[in-house]
């Protein structure tokens, strides 16, 4: 609860151990409370989470030892060199002395800052700011990485390595939550998302499910040589055929039964006499799903 | 006239401010109390002479605070938008140097203004008792505001300069101590050091806010006119070329320049020496890290450990110096005394700040909930911090103490009689013992308001006075009430000293366990607050 508004509602998702997880919602609609309450970092008015079977509230230090949580701030010390910060807080993870050399090492060659670790952090660029937060939170080698808009103004390049990055941690066995606004980054790199609006759950699934949910059935893309209308006419009355839309030439056809497959958009159209050029299924984007099943609303 | 929309749309936000008016009526409400606890306290003498009294500590008081001002309202102003990176959007737009060094001395500036208009009503009060002729009063009045303008613009100097709210603060007041008091003490050591009444020209104290002040009363006015009209007019001058320098230097400072050259490499070596670099470095790190993390992250500036030796050395200068100008006039209980309390008072505000310095930092840049991310306890924050300030202050302070101590043997062999020997006991064991206990209370109201505050200038300055003010207003409270009553006989003032010290202890105790509590229980919660704290009434009073 922050004042009078809750912040969360009903939220209750469950995120599989391996999983590459996105958390996608509108600015405003939890995603960065939800993630603060599983760093321990805030409580909860109501409820509750656990994490590896530890409970976030009775047993905060032992989550706070298998999590690596990133903000979406830096908070970083300006004045430290790279390593003296990555030493910094494995000490904050309890990292014995003679452990600590080859921990921030190993993460710094990770994340691909090895050539950095004398700079001083002031001194490096954002992209490079941001994998030294990701560093920190490996540090401790955690099992769980909570990332809160990782990639938030990165540009491609730096982008594109970090979900490499990300990759790579998964497939090194690391449960990963991300939030992020770059839908279609997290479209290829999670196999989980969950939805949110207004602090409820809309969808929580994987990726394929949430387009299967959205569209009652298949969407395909079909041009037609001749009268473009003709062949809208012919599909509208088809009761198999759900939505008919025309988009610079180009048919866009959303099937009224998931059971359905491309053949009856072909055979409607021969049979009809329309000259069916090219007809190819339209796989539904993450970008459109998330406008379909969201309106925008914050708490 | 760009500033003035921008004066415009801030003043409007602090018209809508609860802060502003809270520090008018506070200002309003200290300048009554303190005023009727000096009449209490002369309700013995002539009107006219207890009005005399009243109007050069009023206006006395109200000048200290108007030439401090610059430090707390301005200093940081500048650069807090440069280290946030909002500087630079200012000059994105059409505004010039001197529209946003304008814009921003009347923004930063009103919560002072205030407070002094609330005050000047006070101070016409023995104006109406007599014995001060309205020309004083409106002379004072004048030295306030230029006063204050003088100190505001010294601070929009350094702002536009610093980085750190830790430079701004320090810079502002060196500044300041240098042309208020460093300029007068050269001119009339130096070169009048044969001072007379006639032939005495005080050109270097034209811009020290005490000589405009001393020369503002009928006594040295009706004798020098122009030694007040030439000082204020000189201080404001130079207010105006501070902010004019400002003016030209902002728009060269806001943006970050490429580290090259002989310069950029001079600093680097000195960041270098200051941060400390090789395998002493290295070790140093590992061994308090191995200790407690947070002790590294609030000691690893090493330069910090040497700076309370370098003021005390800086104290004995100037104690030697006296002693060589003075003689043996130099060495009596009073300086010894004064000598005591400006250590202990260095001392305490200074532990202050820097218990507070590294948490207010941390919550400032979102740091403390990295920290707090990680399974380091509020107990190993508190205990590294402690740790920290035993490291930097033990030995100063233990020096401090033996000095006293040495002070107080010293003032004990001058004074071997009756009850003047028992007066100096007293007053040289409640200081020490005060100050231990201060120091203590300190320590933990300070790291409480170093997670609450959002600026570590303000959580330092408001934990001193959470911890000194009680104390003092109990014994405002309780001398007027015995001068009133007429209770006060010549052992009054033990009774006085006792109660300053009972109620100084009860005000620790209870301070301690209060904000012990506050960290045990809201720590975490205090911490995740972004730049919003809780708006007590101590935070209406100080917080914008």
């Amino acid at each position: 609860m922050f004042g009078g508004n809750a912040a969360l509602q009903g939220l209750n998702l469950t995120v599989n151990q391996g999983d590459l997880f996105g958390f996608i919602g509108s600015n405003g609609a939890g995603k960065t409370t939800t993630l603060r309450i599983l760093a321990t970092f805030l409580s909860p008015s109501s409820g509750g989470a656990k994490i590896f079977g530890h409970d976030i509230v009775d047993d905060a230090d032992a989550v706070r030892s298998v999590i690596g949580y990133m903000p979406d701030f830096f908070g970083v010390y300006k004045d430290m060199e790279v390593t003296e910060y990555l030493d910094f807080f494995a000490a904050c993870h309890r990292i014995p002395g003679s452990q600590r050399d080859k921990a921030v090492s190993d993460v710094l060659e990770l994340v691909g800052l090895g050539e950095k670790r004398g700079a001083l952090i002031g001194a490096l660029s954002r992209g490079m700011q941001q994998r030294l937060g990701l560093a920190r939170v490996l540090v401790h080698d955690p099992q769980l990485l909570l990332l809160d808009e990782p990639a938030s103004g990165l540009d491609p390049r730096a982008r594109i390595e970090l979900m490499a990055i990300l990759q790579e941690l998964q497939r090194m066995g690391k449960t990963i939550i991300i939030s992020s606004h770059i839908l279609s980054e997290l479209q290829t790199l999670c196999n989980r998302v969950a939805i949110i609006e207004k602090g409820g759950l809309i969808y929580c699934g994987p990726v394929q499910g949430v387009q299967d949910q959205t569209a009652p059935g298949k969407s395909f893309r079909a041009r037609v040589n001749g009268d473009i209308q003709i062949a809208v006419e012919l599909l509208q009355a088809d009761p198999r055929v759900g939505v008919v839309r025309e988009e610079n030439g180009v048919l866009k056809i959303t099937l009224a039964s998931p059971d359905l497959d491309g053949s009856v958009v072909a055979e409607t159209l021969v049979r009809g006499g329309a000259r069916l050029v090219s007809l190819e299924e339209d796989a539904l984007g993450l970008e459109e799903v998330f406008m379909r099943l969201t309106r925008g609303e914050t708490q | 006239m760009t500033f003035l929309p921008i004066v415009s749309r801030e003043l409007a936000v602090a018209a809508r401010r609860k802060a502003t008016h809270w520090t008018r009526f506070l200002f309003a409400l200290a300048g009554i109390l303190i005023s009727a606890w000096i009449l209490a306290m002369l309700s013995g003498s002539f009107p006219q002479e207890a009005a005399k009294v009243l109007f050069g500590v009023m206006s006395g008081m109200m000048t200290l605070y108007c030439s401090l001002a610059g430090i707390r309202f301005t200093a940081d102003c500048l650069s807090v938008e440069r280290r946030e990176g909002t500087l630079g959007l200012l000059f994105l737009t059409n505004l010039r140097g001197h529209d946003v060094i304008l814009g921003k001395l009347v923004a930063s500036s009103v919560d002072a203004f205030y407070g002094v208009l609330a005050i000047v009503p006070v101070l016409a009060l023995p104006l109406l008792m007599g014995g001060v002729t309205f020309g004083e009063f409106g002379r004072m009045s004048l030295v306030a505001m230029d006063t204050l303008f003088f100190s505001l613009s010294a601070g929009m100097l350094i702002s536009a300069i610093a980085r750190s709210p830790q430079s701004a603060a320090w810079g502002t007041l060196l500044l300041l101590l240098t042309v208020a008091v460093g300029i007068p003490w050269v001119d009339a050591y130096f070169f009048h050091s044969d001072r007379t009444a006639g032939n005495w020209i005080p050109w270097g104290f034209m811009l020290s806010p005490a000589f405009v002040f001393a020369a503002g009363f009928d006594t040295l006015y009706s004798r020098y006119p122009w030694h007040f009209w030439g000082a204020l007019g000189s201080m404001q001058a130079v207010a105006w070329v501070w902010l004019a320098l400002a003016a030209m230097i902002l728009p060269r400072t806001w943006q970050d320049r490429p580290s090259a050259g002989p310069a950029e490499g001079l600093r680097s070596i000195f960041m270098t020496w200051l941060r400390g670099a090789g395998a002493g470095s290295v070790g140093f790190r590992r061994g308090l890290l191995d200790r407690n993390a947070y002790f590294w992250l609030s000691s690893r500036q090493r330069w910090r450990l040497w700076m309370p030796w370098l003021v005390l050395v800086l104290l004995a200068c100037i104690w030697v110096w006296g002693w060589h100008e003075f003689k043996e006039d130099w060495l009596n209980p009073g300086i010894y005394f004064t000598t005591g309390i400006v250590l202990n008072l260095v001392f305490r505000i200074w532990f202050s700040a820097e218990t507070c310095r590294q948490l207010a930092e941390d919550h400032h840049s979102g740091a403390l909930e990295l920290l707090l991310s990680t399974p380091l306890t509020v107990n190993e924050i508190i205990n590294g911090q402690f740790l920290s300030l035993r490291r930097m202050f033990a030995w100063p302070l233990a020096v401090s103490f033996i000095v006293q101590l040495l002070l107080f043997r010293a003032t004990l062999k001058e004074v071997d009689y009756g009850s003047e020997r028992m007066t100096w006991i007293c007053c040289w064991s409640g200081m020490m013992l005060m100050t231990a206990f201060d120091l203590v209370a300190l320590f933990w109201v300070s790291l409480w308001r170093g997670v609450t505050s959002r600026h570590p200038n303000r959580a330092a300055s408001n934990s001193v006075a959470l911890v000194f003010l009680p104390s003092w207003g109990v014994v405002l409270m309780v001398t007027m009430m015995m001068v009133v009553g007429n209770s006060g006989g010549g052992d009054g003032w033990q009774t006085v000293m006792a109660l300053w010290f009972l109620s100084g202890l009860i005000t620790n105790s209870v301070l301690c366990v209060w904000a012990r509590t506050k960290l045990q229980q809201e720590f975490r919660s205090a911490a995740q607050r972004r730049f919003e704290p809780p708006k007590g009434l101590m935070e209406l009073f100080t917080e914008k």
